[in-house]
């Protein structure tokens, strides 16, 4: 059974600042990390591959992504792949689908494919079943159990009212949840066994990509504007330790309550 | 095909986990409705709201598909299979092509799980572009397109987005954004079943097994009571959930105490849980970083409790209580009980 990892290198959002004026995220001087969710996904292969199973990272990004998959490598994946244009930049969730089932398919589509439910940065959710319906393979998201299964597997997956245990064939892509498993540390014999193995890059070129046909200019959706939103809330403040605020406070609690029709 | 050839909007609905049509449905609607009527005052005539159901073999009654038509549809297509909502793949597979006949200019879906995973693969499958987890949606006034509102960063900024060239324009919308309207009394939609093509099923075998008995999730609450850190311990979440049990609210929590197992991660709200807007949200023991924010700060009414007077989530409550929740709480819950002990004696 072969795994692919699809892999996107995020700003350290514990070292995300803003800038109010302007309603924009300050990138001076922030760190970059795998996004948390698909070290979940990394490992999740790595606790099922079998002895002769292979386990490919594939990310779109630009050239320093390398150091994210390399750290991808460092944690045992057998081999890193990174999709890396001029052409893919500012592409949207389907835009950057299309690049990451391209590089699939001149891989070779392999059993199993794992990605972290979503990006810190993005948050949109959508590139993982984006990425199974352009290669025609079924999907599971919210993955938080994951095991072999005769030909295929069985994943537990936590939705918001319940937990479903489903059995997909392969080839199929599912997302995973932090609560899948917990992260190993990097070692030192990993780090330099990244180091020897490396990172492969793929241009457009490369994946059969034509001009105009990833990023920005083959988005569906374009960002109009951004906003800072506004702080409409007039905040009533009572200090719990002068008992007549705190009786004021809760008389305004309980007028909240009965207005929303909640009590 | 037969019944919703339309060019107007298409709203992908769900159900709960007990078998009847989600809130979610009613609350989307409403809004294809009004978006719909925003499209015929720019193009002179009228559009149609219609609904896809996909049912498992024995969900939601004809009575209560067509009660949907209160809420502004038109008509609700029914496909119904063994299993068919958790078969991800399939029933994105029946949107397209129903999407494809019906061309609609708009169609949406709840930003839950189920749409979560079908919008997406639907929309790749019709090459066109998905908004996730919007909190607006408003029809562009020059050229009639859907400008999609969501929270980007951290909630730190809002993005609007638009879909200018392709269709359908897509978007998940967070579940409670709009609120459910009054019905009108005496609507119906019509239900119909569209021939179906065979699709082949994706998935071998699935089984669900709800929390607590089928206990609303989350997102179909009007209110919600969260902890966080402040709760010092694990045992907090009995008051919490009293809290919870005496205003008939769900539980939240903030992702630490997810992380420390205080209580199970389908309870967590943020950028890596859900997503909510309840009418009203009560934050105790929650600082209120950026990710907590995120998940939150659309909704209705905000009430925070916390003994840090510079907590963050103060910024974003209409009412903050400075002091020790373990104080706050209880004479809360007392009084809320004073006040329903009241309401009976005076009805």
């Amino acid at each position: 059974m072969n795994f692919v990892i699809l892999m996107k290198q995020v700003p350290d959002t514990d070292e995300v600042k803003m800038d109010h004026e302007r309603g924009v995220m300050i990138r001076d001087g922030v760190g970059s990390i795998v996004n948390p969710l698909d070290l979940n996904a990394l490992e999740a292969a790595m606790r099922i591959r079998g002895g002769g199973d292979s386990v490919t990272v594939v990310s779109m990004g630009p050239p320093r992504a390398e150091e994210s998959l390399r750290e991808c490598l460092a944690l045992g994946a057998d081999r890193a792949v990174l999709a890396t244009d001029a052409a893919f930049a500012g592409g949207d969730s389907w835009a950057t689908s299309k690049v990451l089932a391209a590089v699939i398919k001149k891989i070779g589509v392999p059993d199993i494919i794992i990605a972290g439910e979503k990006a810190t940065d993005g948050e949109t959710g959508q590139v993982g079943p984006e990425v199974a319906a352009l290669l025609g393979c079924p999907v599971a998201t919210r993955v938080t159990g994951l095991k072999k299964f005769s030909d295929g597997i069985e994943v537990a997956c936590t939705l918001e009212d319940g937990i479903l245990t489903q059995r997909l064939g392969v080839p199929c892509l599912v997302t995973v949840l932090s609560d899948i498993n917990t992260l190993p540390l990097p070692t030192l014999s990993g780090k330099k066994r990244a180091y020897s193995l490396g990172v492969e890059t793929l241009s457009a070129r490369d994946i059969g990509i034509g001009e105009g046909e990833a990023g920005l200019t083959a988005s569906p959706t374009r960002v109009v504007r951004i906003t800072t939103p506004r702080v409409t809330r007039h905040t009533e403040k009572f200090l719990a330790k002068h008992s007549d605020e705190l009786e004021a406070g809760l008389d305004r609690i309980i007028d909240i309550l009965t207005d929303a029709a909640i009590i | 095909m037969k019944g919703i050839s339309s060019d107007g909007v298409l709203v992908l609905g769900e159900t709960k986990c007990s078998g009847a049509v989600s809130d979610t449905v009613y609350e989307l609607s409403a809004k294809a409705r009004a978006l719909a009527d925003s499209l015929k005052s720019s193009a002179g005539r009228r559009h149609d709201v219609n609904v896809i159901m996909m049912l498992d073999e024995k969900n939601a009654s004809e009575a209560d598909l067509g009660r949907i038509g209160q809420y502004g549809a038109d008509a609700v297509a029914v496909v119904r299979g063994d299993g068919l909502p958790f078969d991800r793949a399939k029933c994105a597979k029946i949107l397209a092509l129903l999407a494809k006949k019906a061309r609609p200019q708009i169609l949406l879906a709840s930003a839950t799980a189920f749409g979560r995973s079908v919008m997406p693969y639907a929309a790749a499958l019709l090459g066109t572009g998905l908004t996730a987890d919007c909190t607006g949606l408003e029809i562009e006034e020059d050229r009639g397109l859907l400008l999609q509102t969501r929270p980007a960063i951290g909630g730190n900024v809002m993005a609007v987005i638009k879909t200018p060239n392709h269709r359908p324009q897509m978007a998940t919308v967070r579940p409670g954004t709009f609120g459910i309207p009054e019905p009108v009394r005496g609507r119906t939609a019509k239900v119909m079943e569209p021939e179906m093509p065979y699709i082949d099923d994706s998935v071998r075998a699935s089984s669900f097994e709800p929390f607590n008995a089928c206990r609303a999730a989350l997102h179909e609450r009007d209110a919600i009571v969260s902890g966080g850190k402040g709760l010092r311990r694990a045992e907090g979440f009995e008051l919490i959930s009293r809290l919870a049990e005496t205003v008939g609210a769900g539980v939240g929590a903030s992702r630490p105490v997810v992380e420390m197992k205080w209580i199970g991660y389908p309870h967590q709200v943020g950028l890596s849980g859900q997503a909510v807007s309840p009418k009203v949200y009560i934050a105790a023991g929650i600082s209120g970083t950026v990710q907590h924010l995120a998940g939150m700060s659309s909704s209705g009414k905000i009430v925070s409790i916390n003994r840090d007077p510079e907590a963050p989530i103060f910024k974003v409550s209409d009412v903050a209580i400075c002091g020790d929740l373990y104080e706050v709480i209880p004479m809360l819950i007392e009084r809320i009980e004073k006040r329903k002990r009241g309401a009976r004696d005076d009805g």
